[in-house]
């Protein structure tokens, strides 16, 4: 009666055995829900993205007095119907002595937010351009 | 009579079978949103074709040139008219972007084509390269009914939006593109949005 006959498994090889199934099971989930989020966010990020461009747009369309104070229609609002959940708003800041005008349109949605930055070259006075 | 120290295997391979019936309703859910996500999927395919629709028209306008200022004669043209009561304005100007024709200059006429000679249907571009050459006709969206362009211009005495135009040396300052479809959602969304531009050169 030197050694017991084993006829089955340890208890312990089977919980070592579930808690590798349950770790690799459990981080190709979490993988998964960070595709599933991603997949989620696109949609929103590309209305985004056309919206923003949209509205700065609008800001290219403005005269440079016009840019100084920018007019409420163009500072912010919300986009009308089927992106009423998207708001926006639009900021310039001058730098005194050159024409050129740094452009920030922001647009944020329930739970995110898309900036587009850019400059623009408006000279004062001259050429209506 | 042996001790026994272990699980037998009918012991695990039942403590399996529970585990397995969890995974099963585990997946079936995964599956749900897996649907979910093809769905989305879909969603955003038509979404990056109305936008690649948006950023074309945008691209050839933002290089829209006339011949004052630019090496190439150019011209551009917006024509107002109504056809059954609906918008039916034609947007025709010479753009140095890329289009399919790849050949430099092109003229595009931008309209809605509702003559079923054609094979186009709705929102219509007809490339032309310059100086002259065979006409290309792109379909670009086919629930589009009606067209209305207007152009921002300072020509006229103060900052003024205009709906017709036609010059061979000046653009507009920019221009603002409104489609409509048969009802009011009938369009995609993107193409609900007015497409404004901005023209660098502009007037």
């Amino acid at each position: 009666m030197s050694h017991p006959v084993r006829r089955g498994f340890m208890l312990l090889e089977a919980a070592v055995a579930l808690v590798v199934v349950g770790l690799i099971a459990g981080s190709s989930l979490a993988l998964y829900g960070a595709g599933m989020r991603a997949a989620a966010r696109e949609p929103r990020l590309l209305a985004a993205t056309a919206l923003a461009q949209d509205r700065l747009a609008a800001v290219r369309l403005l005269e440079p007095e016009q840019l100084r104070h920018l007019p409420d229609s163009v500072s912010h609002g919300r986009f009308g119907a089927p992106f009423a959940d998207y708001r926006w708003q639009a900021v310039v800041a001058h730098s005194a002595d050159i024409d050129l005008y740094d452009v920030r349109v922001e647009v944020r949605w329930s739970d995110g937010v898309f900036v587009l930055a850019t400059r623009v070259y408006a000279p004062a006075g001259g050429t209506t351009k | 009579m042996s001790r026994r120290v272990g699980l037998t295997v009918l012991e695990l391979m039942f403590a399996l079978t529970v585990v397995a019936l969890v995974a099963s309703i585990g997946t079936a859910t995964l599956a749900l949103f897996g649907d979910e996500r093809s769905r989305r999927r879909g969603e955003s395919d038509s979404m990056a074709r109305e936008l690649a629709i948006r950023r074309t028209i945008v691209n050839w306008l933002e290089n829209a040139h006339a011949s004052a200022g630019s090496a190439a004669p150019g011209v551009f043209q917006l024509v107002d008219a109504k056809h059954h009561n609906r918008d039916a304005d034609v947007l025709t100007f010479t753009t140095a972007a890329t289009t399919p024709l790849h050949s430099g200059d092109a003229t595009v006429r931008l309209y809605v084509d509702d003559d079923p000679a054609t094979p186009e249907v709705g929102l219509t571009a007809e490339l032309t390269s310059w100086p002259g050459g065979p006409a290309t006709r792109i379909q670009l969206d086919s629930s589009v009914t009606a067209l209305n362009v207007v152009c921002l211009t300072n020509l006229l005495g103060g900052r003024r939006w205009v709906p017709s135009w036609t010059s061979a040396s000046v653009v507009p300052r920019g221009v603002e593109i409104r489609l409509r479809g048969d009802r009011n959602d009938a369009l995609p969304p993107f193409l609900q949005m007015p497409i404004v531009v901005a023209l660098e050169s502009g007037r």
